[in-house]
Parts: structure tokens; sequence; C-alpha cells
């Protein structure tokens, strides 16, 4: 019989997946990096995004998402800043320009075309405070910044099936 | 001040021996290291696995970690260091370009994250998480895509915890965004954070934690009196209890983290409860099924007993045998009696069910050391937990023994339609063939709840104050505490053949083809392989211990990480 959700936590075999790297000063965002991969994944993609979050789709030439893979540590507008001594408090200061790189590894579809680097706006406050709100209003609209094609080294090496 | 400034040198692996391909990996990338001082970077390196490494829950992790130390040399040693910001005023040539200083903070430690990311990928494509260790003693570090941190004493907490936000998702828990006296922080905006560590939801049944809060638990735990203020009182609560603490997030009040400290809300202490089964969900599928070291390999074994750290088996000619602690030779006779059908144990206690109705006590000398409870044809079952001892008729009638052997039983129940009784703690439980399930709470023969309806229970198993049932659908349900509508399901997978509990809230089931999982929440999606032998008929949980038995009388210990 078919085994169901325990096998999420399963062992899992390493696949073809794609290396890539951005880097981004302001608004502006490019791939700098896309390379062939194996690697197993115990977490891949995500199943609702996050306010104030950005991602990175995989998608196949039809614009349909293959994959969508948070981007910890992208655009940060703030840093922490951490206690020397036991005891004191982390604090967090903003950064003055807004300028670095972030990597995802994507898992690499037959049809993978392109790649897009996605943001979701911050949340807009409803008038009054509110206590136990429903999950659902976690959900946030995703905005397309920009989109990549991938290169022809990936396209091959997924196509030929071998690393 | 670039990859001008100095060269790759070459990539070593300094622990851990898992695939690259099926790891969490960690690469460290040296900077401000002249080529004469890479062994400086080398004994960095290894402080920072020393430190790493026992770190829990990644110190029960290590056959899925590796850390890789890349030598790079810089021309210059150090980092910059800009008076600006309160530094040395030493600019410095290095690959990564590394700088204290940044936003006009000194210990914000800062690199060229692009170049960092680039040769982490180059050298090793597989990486998870790169950080870079800076040169200087002057404290320092920063997190984001890649982690930096100096020489200076404690600093490898800085990307212990910064691993918590790149690698695993999780959230600050701490309750102010600059200390405490910012404005703008008392009230937590609206809506359920995405991170696994913070909430905004105080209702327990929707809890994406409440997996891990007793029913005793108050929620919220401690809520902050004032919040234009961070509530800095100590904890109200025994250390380590799962439940609300509000003050998370950067905020003072509205959002709740899961237990009064953790190393993302203060560095020097450990991960608290979720953050570790969060860490411990991502790594723990690449964890290798070798976690299990063989005890015995008797193909007579028919049954195998546990309670606390004892662990007893019992073979089809009636011998019981205890583990002494060495495998395979490390076993005592206790009895050799072939009327013996049954063996239970509960805290220190063993006990043996005869094809008589006799019930009898082991009191501590092999072999003869058996005192006689009962003599009653009727019985056809007894349980144990700590120190109460139970038998079940076969016309239905439930016994708790009152500590006078053959005269001293009580009646607690006596229904035809009881076809199990299970034990946790104090508690007790009976299962109806019907499928209802009821809670004794005394007195006797009137004093039993009924907690659940449902002629699709198969079996139940209770813990401490733990109860769970297993429908014939595979289903699995723990209760919340209210009877008939409080059961919150686990699991639903009609392969699951068994479920057993052990102490510490540990769960786990075993499918018709052998495999083995652990319950580490949430519900659902929450559980971990263990194992996956088709030989697998039993498993066995007591305290932090699990076993299993095989169809061949080979019994197993689990070796691998329980919490």
């Amino acid at each position: 019989m078919e085994e169901r959700a325990p096998d999420n936590a399963a062992p899992q075999e390493p696949t073809h997946a794609i290396r890539l790297i951005f880097e981004y000063e302001g608004d502006e965002v490019r791939l700098v990096s896309q390379h062939p991969v194996e690697v197993a994944f115990t977490d891949t993609g995500v199943s609702q995004v996050e306010h104030s979050s950005y991602y990175v789709d995989t998608r196949n030439a039809s614009g349909q998402t293959l994959a969508r893979i948070k981007a910890h540590g992208a655009f940060a507008t703030s840093a922490e800043v951490f206690p020397e001594q036991h005891g004191e408090p982390i604090t967090r200061v903003e950064v003055p320009n807004l300028k670095g790189a972030f990597t995802v590894v994507a898992p690499a579809h037959d049809d993978t075309d392109h790649v897009a680097v996605l943001k979701t706006p911050a949340r807009v406050l409803p008038a009054t405070g509110a206590q136990g709100i429903s999950p659902e209003s976690a959900i946030a609209e995703v905005q397309e910044i920009a989109s990549f094609p991938l290169s022809d080294e990936i396209r091959t090496k997924k196509q030929g099936g071998t690393q | 001040m670039s990859i001008f400034d100095g060269s790759v040198l070459g990539m070593t692996q300094i622990f851990g021996s898992a695939p690259r391909n099926k790891a969490f990996n960690v690469v460290l990338l040296a900077d401000g290291f002249t080529n004469a001082q890479q062994a400086a970077y080398n004994t960095a390196c290894t402080n920072f696995v020393n430190a790493f490494t026992v770190t829990p829950p990644f110190n029960t992790l290590t056959p899925a970690i590796n850390v890789f130390r890349v030598n790079v040399q810089s021309t210059d040693s150090g980092a910059d260091d800009p008076v600006s910001a309160g530094g040395t005023g030493a600019s410095v040539r290095t690959y990564f370009d590394s700088t204290f200083g940044t936003g006009g903070v000194r210990r914000l430690l800062t690199c060229n994250v692009a170049t960092a990311l680039s040769v982490a990928a180059t050298q090793l494509p597989q990486f998870t998480v790169a950080i870079v260790v800076v040169n200087s003693t002057v404290y320092g570090g920063s997190g984001g895509s890649v982690g930096t941190f100096s020489l200076a004493g404690g600093a490898n907490e800085i990307a212990i915890h910064e691993m918590g936000h790149t690698a695993f998702g999780l959230a600050d828990e701490y309750p102010y965004y600059a200390g405490g006296a910012e404005t703008g922080h008392d009230h937590h905006p609206a809506g359920e954070p995405g991170e696994p560590n913070v909430t905004v939801n105080t209702n327990r049944a929707t809890l994406k934690w409440n997996w891990a809060v007793l029913a005793t638990t108050a929620l919220p735990t401690m809520s902050n009196p004032s919040c234009g203020t961070v509530d800095s009182r100590p904890s109200t609560v025994a250390n380590g209890t799962v439940g609300l603490f509000e003050g998370a997030h950067y905020y003072h009040c509205g959002a709740y983290r899961p237990e009064y400290d953790c190393k993302m809300r203060n560095l020097g202490v450990p991960f608290c409860r979720i953050c570790r089964q969060v860490i411990l969900n991502k790594i723990g599928p690449f964890m290798p099924f070798r976690d299990w070291q063989e005890i015995d390999n008797n193909p007579a074994t028919k049954a195998i007993v546990a309670a606390g750290n004892n662990l007893y088996q019992l073979h089809n000619n009636g011998r019981i045998w205890r583990y002494t602690g060495t495998p395979l030779t490390g076993w005592q006779l206790l009895d050799n009696n072939p009327a013996t059908t049954t063996i239970v144990a509960g805290g220190n206690n063993l006990y043996q069910l005869h094809n008589n109705g006799r019930i009898w006590r082991y009191t501590g000398t092999p072999l003869t050391g058996w005192q006689l409870l009962d003599n009653n044809p009727a019985t056809k079952a007894i349980i144990a937990a700590d120190n109460n001892l139970y038998q079940l008729h076969n016309n239905g009638r439930i016994w708790k023994y009152t500590g006078t052997p053959l005269t001293g039983w009580q009646m607690l129940d006596n229904n035809p339609a009881t076809v199990a009784i299970v034990a946790g703690g104090n508690n007790l439980y009976q299962l109806h063939n019907n499928g209802r399930i009821w809670r004794y709470t005394g007195p006797p023969l009137t004093g039993w709840q009924m907690i659940d309806n449902n002629p699709a229970t198969k079996a139940i198993v209770a813990v401490d104050n733990v109860l769970y049932q297993l429908h014939n659908t595979g289903r699995i349900w723990k209760y919340t505490g209210v009877p008939l509508t409080g059961w919150q399901m686990l699991d639903n997978n009609p392969a699951t053949s068994l479920i057993a509990a052990g102490g510490n809230n540990n769960l786990f089931q075993m499918h018709n083809n052998g495999k083995i999982w652990r319950y580490t929440g949430p519900p659902l999606t929450g559980w971990l392989q263990l194992d996956n032998n088709g030989a697998s008929v039993a498993i066995v949980g007591a305290a932090s211990n699990l076993y299993q038995l095989h169809n061949t009388g080979r019994i197993w210990r689990y070796t691998g990480p329980l919490f």
C-alpha cells in the first residue's frame, strides 16, 4: 500500500539540482553563478510564502513553477550585532547599503527552463491590533523582481541525466 | 582588497565521513590569514568543530555532518577596522575583504559575501553553510547568507546562532530590536510569522508546537505585564518547559517563543526544544540506519519487554533473561519455567504470568527469587507501570494489586466487553471490544470515564500521562485531555501495524514492512525513519531507550538520538 506522510522524513537519495548564486545591489539582482550539483533534499520547496521574504522559483518554458525555495539572508536590510558579554542583548542595526549575495539549491527538473527571483510585500497591518489571527493571514502574494534563463550547461546536464 | 589580495590554497575535510551529497556540509573559509598563519587558521577551525559538534542537537547528528576547511591565504593579516566605528584604523588586503565596523558598529564584522559563496561552491558544490573565519582577536561576527566570526573567545557562538537562520529558517527569539529601549516594538504586528519557533497564536489546539506542550502547562506560560518594556523576570516554570513565553521576534508583547531561553534568543545557551527539533528534522533524514546495536541473537526469543533502563526477554521455552549491558553475552538467566507465557515490567519490577494464571514477582535472586502474587486460572493478561500491577480476567474483570500476595487484589471493573488494559504512571485505561476507551478515575467499578468511542480503535498504549490509540486504518491519535473530542491525529498511514511509547514523550510506530519511525512533530509530517528492516516484528520503548525484535530472534538497541 502506498506510504504517505512519514516518508517526508525518509532518507532522501541525491537528485539532480542546480546551485544558483545571486548578487544584489539596491533593487537590482543578478544571477552570477549556476552550476549543476547532486544533493539529497530534506525540505524541498515551500507550500506557502511569508510576508517580507524572498524566494527563487524554477520554472518551465510555459512559466509554470516547478519548485520554490526560500532565499534565506537575501536583501537583508538589517544585521545582528552580538554582545561580547554573556547576558547582554543581541541587537539589530540597519544596513546602510543594500548590497550582498545569496545562494539557493533547487531541484533540477527535466523541463526546468529558467529561474525567477520573487519577493513578498511587508504585511499590511489591520486598523487595530489583532489577536488570534488565522494562519491564512500569513499567506502573501508574490511579486517577480527578475528572471534568468538557465545556461546551456545546465540544460545539457539535466537532459544527459548524469553529473 | 579583493580576490587579488590572496589565493585559495585548497580544501581539507576536518570532521565527518558522511557522503557529501547526503549530509549537512559546513564549509569554513579563512580570511586575513597570511600564508605563514595557516596553522592558526587550522587551529581556529578545530576549535569551531569542537564547539559545534558538542552543541545539541548537532552532537547527536554527527554521522550526518561534515565540516570542511578551505585554506585561503591573504596578502595581509587581520581585517579592516575603521576608526569611524571605534576601530584601530587598520586597512588590510584580504581575500574576502572582511571589515569590522559595518554600519558604524565595530562588532559587526562582514565580508564580501559573493566571493565567499563563490569559493565555497567551487570547493564543495554540495555545501550547506559557508562561514568565514576572520583572523582577529577583536570580538565580532555577523550572519546572513554567509556567517562570519573572529578569533575572540565565544565568537564561534555567532556562527552557530546564524546557522539557525541560514540553514534552518529559525527566527530570532529575542524580544527587542535594539536592546529593549527602542520605540515601536511594544506589540508584534498581526499575522503569524512563518518561522517555526515564534508565534502570535495562543490557541492550544492550533499552536504550531502544541505537540511539545504538556497538557498541564499553562498557555500563555509567561505573559509580559508591561509591554512598554522587555519582561526581564526569571522564568516562572521549570527549565525546559515548552509553552508560550511572551516577548519574541523583536517585540515585547504579542509574539511568543517556545521556551524561556534558547540560542536563538541568547548566545551561550542551548537551542530550545522546538529549534532542536527543526534542526533534527532537517539533518535527521541524512542519518544512516546504522544506529542499531545488536545485543542478542537467539532464535528462541519470543518477546522483549523494557522498563526504565531495564530490558528483559522471554524465550519460547519459558526462560527469562535480563540484559546486563554487554551485547550478545551480557544476559542473566532469571527463571526457567516452561509454564511462563508472559513477562511484563514496570519501574524496577518484573513480573511473569504462567499458563495456569499464576502471577509472580521477581525479588532479585535469579531462578529462586520469585514471589507468587496470585493464582487464578481466569487471568489472561497482566500489565505494569512504575510500581503498579494490574491483571485482566477472561470475563473482563480488572484487578489492581495492593501489596498482599494472593489476597491483596482490588477489583476495579467488571465488564465482559473489556479486551485490553494499559497503564502509564498512575493512569489506567481499558479498551472495549466496541472500541470504547475508558480512563479509570476511581472509585472502583463506577469510576470510569469514557474518553473515546470509535469502533476503529485496535490498540491503545500509555506512558506516564500520555495516551495514544491506533486505528485499524493506521491512524494514530494522541489524547489531549477532553473526552471524546480531545484527540489529535498524529499520523494517517494504512501501513502502520503497531505503536509503542517510551519516556520523554517518545512515540514510535512500525509499519507492516518493518520500517520503524519516531514521532518528532508536527502531526502528520513529523516522523523520522529510524530503520528499514523487514525482519522487525516488535518494538519496545522505555525511558530514552528503543529496542526492536526480529523474526530471527535478534534484538537490537537504538543508539541514535532520542530526546
